[in-house]
């Protein structure tokens, strides 16, 4: 995490120089005097050299400041706050469908190993997985939206439960569905060859059976392995989906920020979804005993 | 070879493992079907300025957001330019980054990839900690930060070197290939810990192997046992993730555009086209569906592409 800060901290310092002298050498409409020039730089400490800024910046931190944006001219932490929720909602939803949806596909797809079902499921997934989120978006857009006239122009944000979201959260969920999808299956098929599901299967139980009571709970752990991962895409997703759909959220304050070199902004994006991700991951981390009771006795 | 066949005894001609997989690729209907797509998309990148039927830059106000019809079969977009002319000019855009971003990152990647894996656990434990860092930040974010933070001092760099040259390339007008430059460097940056991470392992696996142990005992200098036994026998794994990473990385490039920090105006782009098209989706959803659909189906190709040729070169594994 330090090495995070650090490295983006250095980059942006070394490759942008300070956010004013960006601001005054695009901007075309500012012709500010070099007095006023110099003393922003020092209202807001642009003069120091690397490691005092550097310090100055991590000690802010720890207490939860991320800053001052130069260029939108208000503080980063509000700026934060204000759009964290929505991504986060948002984020946490797609999650909660793509596992939903997932596993149970996974697991169709593994009990037709090699029948018609699975072929149709792999085949979508596949297919899906070639799809990207800044395709998939607009082309259900104009088939829902224009030529079937389903939904409405899903723009913006008013909250979770809302009919808006329907097309943002089904992009969003396709795209991070085939990682849950294959390594369902892949773990189900890796299971059946052991011992103990053919003992099962002597005995004479059934195959829903097996696979329900046997083989689910054994399956789910490398499949939570792979949810850091889907983590991973699904924030890669939200980037193109708030802004395909213009979702007040984190993903879409990146693009604007990356556009407009707001490196404070960039700064904390970073250091946020950066966190984001390894609080999941940590929370996923915390699942295992949960599934596999060998880890809790240990 | 006419040797080998005479002692060929069994009656079967003799047998080479390229052979063997490309009989096998070719046998995978899927993988042939996606062959044809990606020399077709080859073809038309590397001629498509020839073979685009109006100027794609030309603009005819008179004639915006034409649905597709016999005079433009794809229609025309909000300036009137010809949307099928400017899709095949931008395959030549997404090819280029395809092509050069992934040898890039196979370089890099596979310079590190066998350093991590043969110098011993000190180099192993530094490239795979540099490693962890790039993929723990989600890549596209990690495309912007690299983005921003060298698209600046590239141009002034640029501005310097165009005030003491005076040469065209460096003049603000005629620097398009500087975002491409950006472009293949980003892409390179964020995919070669994928090809470190698999060389590395390869190596990893292959150094246990009785072959190179012998090599070892004949007394084969280091650098041979790397370049002459390891790698060779690692290239297949290799060769189907360039394939893959070849549809990530046009799917990439088409990303950074659609998000505005990729290639800028006026060099084209699918991914440009496609924000373009999403601006006025209502009237003309053609616009946007054109590009969106070839991206889609580029990428879609590359992915069985990659499928057919994994079966292909690693039998042993079978179907999943």
């Amino acid at each position: 995490m330090i090495a995070v800060i650090f490295l983006t901290f250095t980059m942006l310092y070394y490759g942008g120089g300070n956010p004013i002298d960006v601001m005054v050498n695009q901007g075309n409409s500012l012709d500010w005097p070099q007095e006023r020039i110099d003393y922003m730089k020092e209202r807001f400490g642009y003069d120091q050299p690397f490691y005092i800024q550097f310090q100055r910046y991590v000690s802010n931190l720890v207490q939860g400041e991320f800053g001052y944006s130069v260029r939108a001219q208000r503080p980063v932490g509000p700026m934060m706050t204000a759009r964290v929720p929505v991504s986060v909602q948002l984020g946490l939803a797609a999650a909660f469908f793509t596992l939903i949806i997932g596993i149970p596909l996974g697991l169709l797809a593994a009990y037709f190993h090699r029948r018609w079902p699975d072929s149709l499921i792999m085949g979508i997934t596949i297919t899906s997985q070639g799809i990207p989120e800044f395709v998939l978006g607009p082309m259900l857009t104009v088939l829902f939206v224009l030529w079937l006239g389903i939904l409405d122009v899903p723009v913006g944000w008013n909250g979770l439960f809302n009919t808006q979201l329907i097309l943002p959260l089904i992009v969003l969920t396709i795209g991070s569905l085939p990682i849950i999808v294959r390594q369902t299956r892949s773990s189900v098929l890796d299971l059946a060859k052991s011992d103990y599901i053919r003992t099962a299967r002597a005995k004479g139980m059934s195959d829903t059976n097996v696979l329900l009571k046997h083989m689910l709970r054994p399956a789910l752990i490398p499949v939570t392995t792979t949810a850091g991962l889907m983590i991973i895409s699904l924030v890669n997703g939200a980037i193109f989906v708030e802004t395909i759909f213009n979702i007040p959220g984190i993903g879409n304050l990146s693009r604007q920020a990356t556009i407009a070199v707001d490196y404070p902004v960039v700064m904390a994006l970073v250091i946020i979804t950066t966190l984001m991700v390894m609080v999941a991951n940590l929370l996923v981390d915390l699942c295992y005993p949960l599934i596999d009771p060998r880890i809790r006795r240990s | 070879m006419s040797k080998v066949d005479s002692l060929n005894m069994g009656g079967e001609p003799s047998r080479n493992i390229w052979l063997d997989a490309a009989e096998r690729f070719l046998g995978n209907r899927l993988a042939v079907v996606g062959l044809v797509i990606v020399f077709l998309f080859v073809f038309t990148a590397i001629f498509g300025s020839f073979l685009a039927p109006y100027d794609p830059f030309e603009q005819n106000l008179r004639n915006t957001f034409k649905p597709p019809n016999m005079e433009n079969w794809l229609g025309t977009d909000d300036l009137g330019r010809d949307v099928l002319s400017r899709l095949m000019v931008s395959a030549k855009t997404a090819l280029l980054v395809a092509f050069v971003s992934v040898s890039i990152s196979l370089f890099i990647g596979t310079i590190f990839g066998l350093l991590a894996g043969y110098m011993g656990p000190k180099v192993d434990t530094v490239i795979m900690w540099l490693n962890d860092v790039t993929q723990s930040i989600p890549q596209l974010l990690l495309a912007m930060i690299l983005v921003i933070s060298v698209r600046i001092p590239i141009n002034n760099w640029i501005d310097r070197l165009y005030s003491d040259t005076n040469w065209q390339i460096f003049s603000p007008t005629g620097r398009g290939w500087v975002d491409f430059v950006i472009i293949f460097g980003v892409l390179a940056m964020i995919s070669w810990p994928s090809y470190a991470r698999l060389i590395r392992g390869q190596v990893l696996k292959l150094s246990e192997e009785d072959f190179v142990m012998a090599a070892r005992s004949v007394g084969a200098s280091e650098w041979r046992i790397m370049f002459k036994h390891i790698l060779p026998n690692a290239m297949g794994p290799i060769i189907v993730m360039t394939t893959y990473n070849i549809g990530t990385a046009i799917v990439a490039e088409a990303g950074l555009s659609f998000l505005g920090i990729g290639v800028q105006p006026p060099n084209t782009s699918w991914g440009s086209m496609l924000a373009q098209g999403w601006k006025v989706w209502v009237i003309a959803p053609h616009i946007m569906l054109a590009p969106a659909i070839a991206v889609a189906l580029v990428r879609i190709t590359f992915n069985f592409l990659g499928d057919g040729l994994s079966e292909a070169l690693n039998p042993s594994s079978g179907k999943i």
